[in-house]
C-alpha cells in the first residue's frame, strides 16, 4: 500500500489518475471501490455532463436562430474556461480527433473502424432482411438486464398473474414477475429503440412493440414472435382498436391487422406522423403539415386543419363523444388569446368554443365532460356536447398546478402547500391537507388503487395519500420524478431514472427494483 | 433571416444576451427534474420562447430576472408531467448513455450518489482557478499533464503540481466520506 503522501503526489499524480480511470472502466463501479477511485470517476462524471449540457444548451440556440429569436451566433472564443492555446475547443470534436503523437495508429484505426462499420451495417442488414421474409422470431442475445437478487419479502402480494414489461438497455424487451421482480423472459427486438420513439402496447395475449424499424407483435406469455412488419420508425404511441395496430411513422401513416401484421392501408405524404388518438373510428395524428383525421377503417382523410391568421392551432388534448379537444392561441402567445376549441370529429366543423380571456388548459375527460382549469384560479367541468359550464369551482390553485383526473376526483396542488380532492360530479373539495415542506404548487403524479400520489414543491418527497380522506399514508424521498405505471393487489410500480420499481402501496416499502439504467423506455403493467 | 413576428418589442440583441447569461442556469435546473435530457432541452427552448413571447423580462432587475424565469421553468416542467401523464411515450434519444449504466441502484443510493455530486461540484467550485482549469483540462477534455502543460504554456511540473494540490484537498472529502463523517 502506498504511504498517505505519495497518493497523487507530484511525480505520479498524472499516471495515477490515468490508472484510475483505466480501472473505472473497465470494473463496473459498485459500492467497495476505493475512494480515490470514486473520486476520479466522479469528476470524470462531472465534466461528463457539463460537456453534454453546454451541447444541449447549443442545440436549442440553434433553434431559436433559426426561429430568429436570436442573433446567429459569432464563432468567437466562448468563455469555457479552456487555456486560451488549447488546441481544439468543440469537446464531441475532440475525442474523435488524435492527440499528439497518435495521429499515425488512430489513422489506421479509423479505416479499420470503418471497415468493420461497413461489413456490420451489410451483415446487419442482410440477417434482417431474412429475418423479416421469414416473419418468424430469431433466437435473442442474451439481455443485459441486471435483476436484483434480494426482493424484500415486507408484503405477499397476489400479483402472480401480473407481468411488468419495459424495454431495456440493447433493444430488448423484459417481462418481469410483477410478484418478484424476476425476469419471466425477454426478447430481442427486430429494431432498435434508439432514435426513436419506443412504445409497448399489450391486447389479450399479444404484446406489440413499435421501435426504429416497424412494429412487432410478440407473445406475452413467452416473448415467441408473432410477426414483424417494417412500418418504418415508430414515432409515438401505437394504438389497438377493433383489431388494427395503428403506427405513426417518419414516412407513414398505418394500420395494420393486429392478427398477422398485414398493412391494411397506408398513408404517406408530409412527415412525420404522429398519432395522438382514435376514438369513435377517428384517428387523430399530427403531421409534418397540418393536424389530420382518418377513417380508421379505411384511411381516408375525413379532414385536416391549420389556424391561419390571428388563431393558430396549439395543442391536442383529447377526443371523446365524437368530438376533439384543442387549444389553441393567438399568434404571438398573447395569453387572452388563449381559446378550447370541439371539433366534430367527423368534418372537422367546430362545435363550440370555450374561452376565459385567460390562459384554458382542459386536461382529460371522463363521463361525457371536459376538465380544465385556467390561470386565473379556475377549475372548471364543461359538457362536451355543448360546451356549456357543469361546474366551475374557484381555487387556490392556477393553471400550472397539473391537475389530474382520477377516478376519485380531480386531483390538484395548490400554491398554499395543499393537496386536494374535488368532485368530478360538482366541483366541491372532497378533501383539502397540507403536504409537508411544500411551500407552492406540489405536483400530482396520479392515482392508483385507493392511494394519491404527488410530489411536494421542491420535489424532495412523493407523498401517498389516501384517495378517500387525503390521509397521509407514507412519504420517501426516493423516486423523485417517478411516473405512475399502475398499481394492482396494493403494490404501486413507478418508474423513475430508468429503473422500474415495486413499491408497498401501504407502507412506501421497496418490494423490488430493476436498476436503475437498465429500463429505457416505456413500462407496462399487464 | 426574418424576424419572428412579436407581440412584445423585445430586440434581437436583448434576448440573446438573456439566453447566454440564463440558459446554463435554467437548463441545469430542468435536467436535474426531467429523466431524458432531450426533455430537458425541449423545455429550455419552450421557456426561452414563453420569455421572447411576452417579453419584459429584459427591464427586471437581475434578481427578479432569475426569480421570473425560474418561475417559468416551473411551470413548463408541470406541464411536461402533465403532458407526460398523458402520453405516456418516451423517447430514447437521450438515453443513450444512461441506457448502459450498469448497476442495480436502490433509490436511496441513487440519492446519496446525486449528493456526493453536488458535494464534489461545490468542492471544485472552491479551488483556485488554476486548479479548476488543470482539473477540467485533465478530466473533461482527458489530456495528459504534458498535453495541458503545452496548452496553458507552463512547464509540465507546474502542472503536475497544481493537480496534486487540487486532488489531495478534493480527496479529503472522500475520506471523510468513506470514515463516515457526515459533512456539515
Amino acid at each position: 500500500m502506498k504511504p498517505e503522501d505519495d497518493v497523487f503526489a507530484p511525480e505520479t499524480v498524472d499516471e495515477q489518475a490515468e490508472q484510475l480511470s483505466r480501472s473505472l472502466y473497465a470494473i463496473p463501479s459498485r459500492q467497495g471501490h476505493t475512494a480515490d477511485a470514486k473520486l476520479v470517476q466522479n469528476l470524470h462524471r462531472m465534466y461528463e455532463l457539463e460537456q453534454e449540457d453546454a451541447r444541449s444548451v447549443a442545440r436549442v440556440r440553434r433553434q431559436l436562430e433559426q426561429q430568429g429569436w436570436l442573433a446567429p451566433e459569432r464563432r468567437a472564443p466562448r468563455s469555457t474556461g479552456r487555456p486560451p492555446r488549447a488546441p481544439r475547443l468543440d469537446t464531441q470534436a475532440h475525442r474523435l480527433l488524435p492527440r499528439p503523437g497518435q495521429r499515425g495508429w488512430m489513422v489506421w484505426l479509423a479505416t479499420a473502424a470503418a471497415v468493420l462499420l461497413v461489413t456490420t451495417l451489410i451483415g446487419g442488414l442482410v440477417i434482417g432482411l431474412v429475418l423479416v421474409r421469414q416473419g418468424t422470431g430469431h433466437t435473442p442475445r442474451q439481455a443485459t438486464v441486471t435483476v436484483p437478487s434480494h426482493p424484500t419479502a415486507t408484503a405477499t402480494p397476489s400479483l402472480e398473474q401480473h407481468t411488468i414489461y419495459a424495454i431495456a438497455a440493447n433493444d430488448t424487451v423484459v417481462a418481469l414477475d410483477a410478484a418478484t421482480g424476476q425476469v419471466r423472459w425477454h426478447h430481442q427486438s427486430f429494431g432498435t429503440f434508439k432514435n426513436s420513439n419506443a412504445s409497448l402496447a399489450l391486447a389479450g395475449k399479444v404484446l406489440y412493440i413499435g421501435s426504429y424499424a416497424g412494429v412487432e407483435a410478440i407473445h406475452s406469455q413467452d416473448g415467441t414472435t408473432l410477426w414483424q412488419t417494417p412500418t418504418g420508425d415508430s414515432q409515438s404511441q401505437l394504438l389497438i382498436q377493433n383489431g388494427i395496430v395503428y403506427v405513426g411513422a417518419s414516412e407513414n401513416l398505418s394500420a395494420l391487422s393486429a392478427t398477422d401484421g398485414k398493412i391494411l392501408w397506408s398513408k404517406t405524404g408530409t412527415p412525420p406522423y404522429r398519432l395522438d388518438a382514435i376514438s369513435d373510428g377517428v384517428v387523430y395524428a399530427e403531421t409534418g403539415g397540418p393536424f389530420a383525421a382518418y377513417d380508421a377503417a379505411t384511411g381516408a382523410i375525413l379532414w385536416q386543419k391549420t389556424y391561419q391568421g390571428p388563431v393558430q392551432m396549439e395543442d391536442f388534448c383529447c377526443a371523446a363523444d365524437h368530438v376533439a379537444i384543442f387549444t389553441a392561441g393567438a399568434n404571438g402567445g398573447d395569453a387572452s388569446g388563449f381559446h378550447v376549441y370541439a371539433l366534430n370529429a367527423r368534418d372537422g366543423s367546430e362545435r363550440w368554443g370555450y374561452s376565459k380571456g385567460v390562459e384554458v388548459v382542459p386536461f382529460g375527460t371522463a363521463n361525457h365532460l371536459l376538465y380544465g382549469e385556467t390561470n386565473d384560479r379556475h377549475l372548471f367541468a364543461l359538457d362536451l356536447g355543448t360546451g356549456s359550464p357543469l361546474w366551475q369551482v374557484q381555487n387556490t390553485h392556477t393553471v400550472y398546478s397539473a391537475s389530474t383526473l382520477t377516478e376519485a376526483g380531480v386531483f390538484v396542488g395548490t400554491d398554499q402547500g395543499t393537496a386536494a380532492m374535488l368532485s368530478l360530479s360538482s366541483g366541491t373539495a372532497l378533501w383539502t391537507t397540507p403536504i409537508p415542506g411544500s411551500t407552492g404548487y406540489s405536483y400530482p403524479v396520479g392515482e392508483a388503487e385507493g392511494t394519491a400520489y404527488i410530489f411536494d414543491s421542491n420535489f424532495a418527497n412523493l407523498f401517498a395519500l389516501d384517495s378517500a380522506d387525503g390521509s397521509l399514508k407514507w412519504h420517501t424521498a426516493a423516486h423523485i420524478g417517478a411516473t405512475l405505471v399502475g398499481g394492482s393487489n396494493g403494490v404501486v410500480f413507478l418508474m423513475t431514472n430508468l429503473a422500474v420499481s415495486a413499491v408497498n402501496a401501504s407502507d412506501g416499502t421497496s418490494l423490488w427494483q430493476l436498476g436503475q439504467g437498465t429500463i429505457a423506455g416505456p413500462v407496462l403493467l399487464g | 433571416m426574418q424576424q419572428r413576428p412579436r407581440a412584445t418589442g423585445l430586440d434581437q440583441a436583448s434576448a440573446t444576451a438573456l439566453f447566454h447569461t440564463y440558459s446554463p442556469m435554467v437548463f441545469g435546473y430542468l435536467r436535474r427534474h426531467t429523466p431524458a435530457r432531450e426533455d430537458a432541452e425541449d423545455l429550455l427552448l419552450e421557456v426561452f420562447l414563453a420569455v421572447f413571447e411576452r417579453g419584459g423580462l429584459a427591464t427586471l432587475p437581475e434578481e427578479e430576472q432569475v426569480a421570473w424565469l425560474r418561475q417559468v421553468a416551473r411551470y413548463k416542467l408541470t406541464d411536461y408531467y402533465r403532458r407526460r401523464a398523458r402520453r405516456p411515450t418516451t423517447s430514447l434519444e437521450g438515453y443513450a448513455e444512461e441506457m448502459y449504466a450498469d448497476e442495480a441502484l436502490a433509490p436511496e443510493q441513487v440519492a446519496m450518489q446525486h449528493e456526493e455530486e453536488h458535494r464534489l461540484r461545490a468542492a471544485v467550485q472552491q479551488l483556485s482557478p488554476a486548479q479548476q482549469q488543470v482539473l477540467r483540462l485533465r478530466f473533461g477534455e482527458g489530456w495528459r499533464t504534458a498535453q495541458i502543460a503545452e496548452a496553458v504554456g507552463k512547464q509540465e511540473g507546474a502542472v503536475r503540481m497544481v493537480l496534486s494540490r487540487a486532488l489531495k484537498l478534493l480527496r479529503g472529502l472522500y475520506r471523510d466520506d468513506q470514515e463516515g463523517v457526515t459533512p456539515q
